[in-house]
């Protein structure tokens, strides 16, 4: 993953919970996404639930929950128990009732928000086209755009022609899918479809 | 239940610890072995009517030693070497001793486990094998579409139980090119891969003893006279086989004459008549001045030369090739060899395997259609030529006077000598040359399947301990996206991959991205050169499992999931012992293990059931060629057994068994014998049917990948040129990181070598939380020669840092003229007490070796080797010690001690 600037609120705080993002690369998107359900606070049900939808959880080995208690632990998510004045307890009346006691909410702290400013997927894409040669950011935006209403591994191979050649550097198409869903321009659902970001990213860039 | 000391009671530790020092020292001593081991007494096991004895066979190391293995109640209670085998006769070293304690390790994986939270942190589940299973699979199936199968490697290792073949299987029926083990082109590969091109006996036929050959000395009555032992310690690597072997030659009335090069003074080396205490990286200088000596004083067998090598064939200065009747301008095909006929004075074409009458030149260069053509046999006396014995001397740090004596031993023409190359040579960048070389210098004295020959072509076993597996289920485009494929061809042996590539594609994604990791194995960290980048790449692999008996540092940091394999008690194999066959079955089994060739095949079936096709080829008889996957424990045992006509029940029954008479195995000359077809001798196995001293096989291997590129659509094909042709003869490449002053690559911050070397408690990375084991030698020694530790304030007994350009670790020094001056040892090692710690980074970085090693360029071009001994270190004083928590006392190690536990069923059906 490339370099990405950070603001200077609480250095230290942010630094903390960015090094538990990026810790394992599978994780990282999923991250952002707990940190991202977590700028409102909410029940952490509410949040864990909503979270077992989204496609890019699915990168992730972990469970949502699993992934928020390593954020709140490196401090990017706060968690609050929540006080009940009396405890409802089952019977068999409201078994099926869609009130549950709430344990705690979750909100994503200052420093979880910066964190998640700075791994926006649009910086993120702009990052790695910095980062790489012409000829690979042409093939970047190719594969974006290869993928726009989906797309297997094999029409990116084709779209690419083959390796794609630069600076001493010769890579596979595969090479730009993977730096692509890291960056947040891609995801798989069946076949590499581009993300709402990735499509941004193709019309900022006038492809 | 039993306790630990109930458990072990008819092996007290006194007793273990002797019987492990006996072994050592027998070996070292020459005296007559066989009867010092305890013998099997059948009619007392018989009396114990709870006592049953199971004849199986042990694998803490690759020597296989047949053992006894008493159970009772079930459980294992005492392990005895089985004095039915030839090769260990009885003999069995503290490492299968203490296999009940490796059985039994109360830290043992008994289910599969699935992580939760973060790698690095020590939280698991407990999941069942089929969603294991299911998991896994899916995961593949997921990233084979998602990135293709590519970006998924397997791995393995040399220790701890493996079964090599099947770890390229599973790879290939997954449809992943990337399979590989940090042993490989840095241990054995080299010289087996060599001799298949140069000789072309077979994989195991090459001057490996520990990993293959040396047959003849088993046997009584081999005249062999003088042995070289080249960086090979049979006494530690091999104990009970080969170590016993070479006790009981020294023993001989006539005894054997040994040369050991060596930087250490092992057990083998204080038995020597000479030691060369070598410098680590320097053998082919040696190996040079070795071939000069022999070609300045006609030491060489010359009829054989002219006969049976490719010495007078007279090569092409254009191709470099050896040149052919049809570039001569000479009746005859472009199939036709020309050799420069001294009698008649001009070229002739070869009549295999030599023309009647005709005196072919070894030496010279003889113009022939306008070309200048030198023999085979000049162009290597040119190129060992400056490699003098005084030149081999200055740079390999020896004394010249020694350096004679040793080639004297070896070229006596009164006896029988032969070269034991060992595993050093595998282990830097000048691998291929080294093992070219060896080789080299056994054609030029016609040590070759002649009775006392390190060389041996005996009759090959029907029964097989290693499957083989299925290259040809790949596409050419597939295979063509094997890491280094290109560069490093000589790896196509094992259809494996380049490792420092994977770790850049692990890092960076380049040429692409690997997504999944598959390990079996102990522990990366201890074995893997620059060990610390384990913690870099592996961050953006997304989902990595290990497979292995116990967790070790690499499960703790880096895995997803645990698999339990089983322990060496608890598999079974058949293996082929000289004219025997061992088994090795199981005796028990524990919790919910699987041996690791049913976890494969179980993975790649759950692969295929859910869809994905190339898994299903796996089992398809013409996908495969008829090599067709086994799907359980019966297949998989139908498949070893082979054509033999020995059933497995049978094998069991018995426990050794022959397949064939001993003078049915001892078959000499094989080359000589004739091939009905031409009726002409059979020759070597090797384009000429000459055994190639001038190595062209290499350079058409690096040009080409012949013989052995292939993939589902050819058998053989033709694969892009190295960047740089393969030489066809041994060279000399001052080590990359040089202690001589004035060399590129010296630095003075690092003044010494240093180099690794086994130890006979100790197998590669494993057996460190084996208590009995690890108290013998708890903590790895630093050998350092006294005027070293006097120039670099080192007292013995006192721990000191040793600091590479890469990393520092620790070692415990050991002030000792056993290592010479400028020359640092030290073996592998890691420490499991800290895996349970708050900083299990120790148990990798505490006291390891390989933090220190070095795979970035300059590789060996054919293997890409990389180098793990022969770079450079500094040394001082480490005043703070072993980091705390370090266990060195008996009394630490009590809680690995054995906590027996009942038979529990197998997992999958045996399906039978």
């Amino acid at each position: 993953m490339t370099s990405i600037e950070t603001t200077d609120r609480s250095t230290e705080a942010v630094e903390r919970v960015m090094a538990c993002v990026r810790k394992t690369r599978a994780n990282t998107l999923p991250m952002c996404a707990c940190l991202r359900a977590c700028l409102e606070e909410a029940p952490y049900r509410d949040i864990e639930a909503g979270l077992e939808s989204l496609t890019v959880m699915k990168t992730s080995l972990q469970t949502p929950h699993v992934l928020i208690n390593l954020l709140v632990e490196a401090g990017g998510i706060e968690r609050t128990a929540v006080e009940e004045e009396s405890a409802e307890t089952a019977d068999e009346s409201n078994l099926d009732s869609e009130d549950q006691p709430t344990d705690w909410t979750l909100k994503t702290t200052p420093a979880g928000q910066t964190v998640l400013a700075s791994l926006e997927p649009a910086k993120m894409i702009d990052a790695l086209c910095a980062s790489e040669p012409a000829e690979f950011t042409a093939a970047i935006k190719e594969t974006l755009r290869a993928c726009e209403q989906g797309a297997k591994l094999s029409d990116v191979n084709e779209a690419l022609g083959g390796k794609v050649e630069a600076d001493g550097k010769s890579v596979y198409p595969e090479y730009f899918v993977s730096k692509l869903e890291a960056a947040g321009g891609l995801e798989w659902e069946g076949c590499w479809k581009t993300t709402d970001a990735g499509l941004r990213f193709l019309r900022r860039a006038g492809a | 239940m039993a306790t630990a000391s109930q458990a072990s009671a008819t092996m007290s530790r006194r007793s273990f610890v002797k019987a492990s020092a006996l072994c050592g020292a027998v070996a070292a001593s020459g005296i007559a072995a066989t009867d010092c081991f305890v013998k099997a007494d059948p009619a007392r096991a018989a009396e114990s009517n709870d006592v049953k004895i199971v004849k199986t066979s042990c694998r803490a190391c690759i020597a296989a030693c047949a053992v006894l293995a008493h159970v009772q109640n079930g459980r294992v209670i005492k392990i005895e070497g089985n004095p039915e085998s030839p090769m260990s006769m009885g003999g069995v070293c503290a490492k299968g001793l203490a296999g009940i304690q490796a059985l039994y390790n109360p830290n043992r994986l008994q289910y599969p486990l699935r992580r939760v939270g973060e790698r690095g942190g020590n939280d698991w589940e407990r999941i069942s094998w089929d969603e294991a299973i299911t998991d896994i699979a899916t995961k593949i199936n997921e990233i084979s579409d998602k990135y293709g199968s590519e970006a998924i490697t397997v791995s393995t290792g040399g220790g701890g139980n493996p079964h090599f073949s099947n770890v390229k299987w599973f790879g290939e029926s997954i449809n992943t090119p990337n399979v590989w083990e940090p042993g490989c082109a840095q241990c054995y590969l080299p010289r087996m891969a060599a001799s298949q091109l140069v000789y072309g006996a077979g994989k195991p036929n090459n001057l490996s003893f520990a990993d293959s050959n040396g047959w003849d000395y088993y046997f009584d009555d081999t005249p062999v006279t003088s042995l070289v032992l080249w960086g090979t310690d049979p006494s530690n690597s091999s104990v009970a086989t080969g170590g016993r072997a070479l006790a009981e030659l020294r023993a001989r009335e006539q005894g054997l004459k040994t040369v050991v090069i060596d930087p250490r003074m092992t057990l083998d080396a204080s038995k020597a008549d000479v030691w060369l205490p070598i410098r680590p990286g320097t053998d082919a200088a040696l190996l040079l001045a070795w071939e000069h000596w022999i070609i300045e004083n006609e030491r060489y067998d010359a009829e054989f030369c002219k006969t049976w090598t490719n010495m007078p064939y007279l090569i092409n200065p254009e191709t470099r090739l050896t040149l052919k009747a049809t570039e001569a301008g000479l009746e005859g095909t472009d199939k036709d060899y020309v050799v420069w006929d001294s009698k008649t004075n001009q070229p002739v074409v070869v009549d295999y395997p030599m023309n009647e009458g005709v005196d072919p030149a070894l030496f010279g260069t003889y113009e022939v259609n306008g070309m200048q053509c030198s023999t085979g046999g000049e162009l290597l006396k040119q190129s060992c030529e400056e490699w003098t014995v005084e030149k081999a001397a200055e740079v390999c740090w020896l004394d010249a006077d020694q350096i004679v004596k040793a080639l004297e031993i070896y070229t006596d023409p009164e006896g029988q000598s032969g070269i034991m190359q060992g595993v050093p040579i595998d282990q830097y960048p000048q691998s291929q040359q080294c093992a070219l070389a060896a080789l080299a210098l056994e054609f030029l004295m016609g040590n070759v399947e002649k009775p006392g020959t390190m060389l041996q072509n005996f009759k090959g076993c029907p029964v097989k301990d290693q499957l083989g597996n299925t290259p040809r289920l790949l596409s050419k485009e597939k295979v063509m996206r094997r890491a280094g494929y290109i560069e490093h061809k000589g790896l196509m042996d094992w259809d494996m991959c380049f490792i420092p590539d994977v770790m850049t594609m692990m890092k960076d994604g380049d040429p692409y991205q690997i997504h999944m990791w598959f390990d079996r194995s102990g522990n990366k960290h201890a074995v893997l050169g620059n060990a610390l980048q384990l913690d870099e790449v592996t961050p953006n692999v997304d989902c990595i499992v290990h497979i292995y008996m116990y967790p070790t540092a690499f499960t703790r940091m880096y895995a997803d999931y645990a698999l339990p394999c089983t322990e060496w008690l608890e598999t079974n194999l058949p293996i082929p012992q000289l004219n025997t066959v061992v088994v090795r079955q199981a005796v028990t089994h524990l919790f919910e293990t699987v041996e690791e060739g049913i976890i494969w095949t179980n993975i790649v079936q759950k692969c295929a059931e859910l869809g994905n096709e190339a898994a299903a080829r796996a089992f398809d008889p013409e996908a495969t060629f008829g090599h067709v996957l086994y799907k359980n424990e019966y297949e998989k045992q139908k498949q070893h057994m082979g054509t033999s006509g020995i059933t497995w029940d049978e094998l069991c029954e018995k426990g050794v068994m022959e397949w064939c008479s001993v003078d049915e195995y001892r078959t000499y000359e094989v080359y000589k014998k004739i091939d009905e077809k031409t009726g002409k001798p059979k020759g070597f196995g090797t384009p000429s049917k000459k055994l190639e001293i001038y190595a062209e096989s290499n350079t058409i291997l690096g040009r080409t990948g012949y013989p052995w590129a292939k993939c589902a659509e050819e058998e053989h094909f033709e694969v892009p040129p190295a960047s740089a042709d393969y030489e066809p003869l041994c060279y000399y490449v001052e080590p990359a990181e040089s202690p001589i002053e004035g060399a590129e690559g010296y630095d003075p911050d690092f003044p010494l070598v240093i180099t690794n070397g086994r130890l006979p408690m100790y197998h590669h990375g494993t057996l460190r939380n084996v208590p009995w084991l690890r108290e013998i030698y708890p903590v790895p020694e630093l050998w350092i020669n006294p005027a070293d530790a006097e120039k670099y304030g080192i007292e013995d007994g006192t721990w000191t840092w040793i600091e590479s350009r890469r990393a520092k670790t620790r070692g415990l020094a050991k002030v000792t003229t056993a290592i010479p001056e400028g020359v640092l040892y030290q073996e592998r090692f890691w420490n499991p007490e800290f895996l349970n710690s708050d900083d299990p980074k120790l148990a990798y970085t505490a006291m390891n070796y390989n933090v220190l090693s070095k795979t970035d360029a300059p590789y060996n071009p054919e293997y890409g080797t990389y180098t793990l001994r022969g770079f450079t270190v500094k040394v001082y004083p480490c005043p703070e010690g072993a980091p705390e928590g370090t266990w060195m006392k008996p009394e630490d190690f009590t809680p690995w001690l054995p906590t027996p536990s009942d038979p529990t069923e197998e997992v999958f059906d045996y399906g039978a």
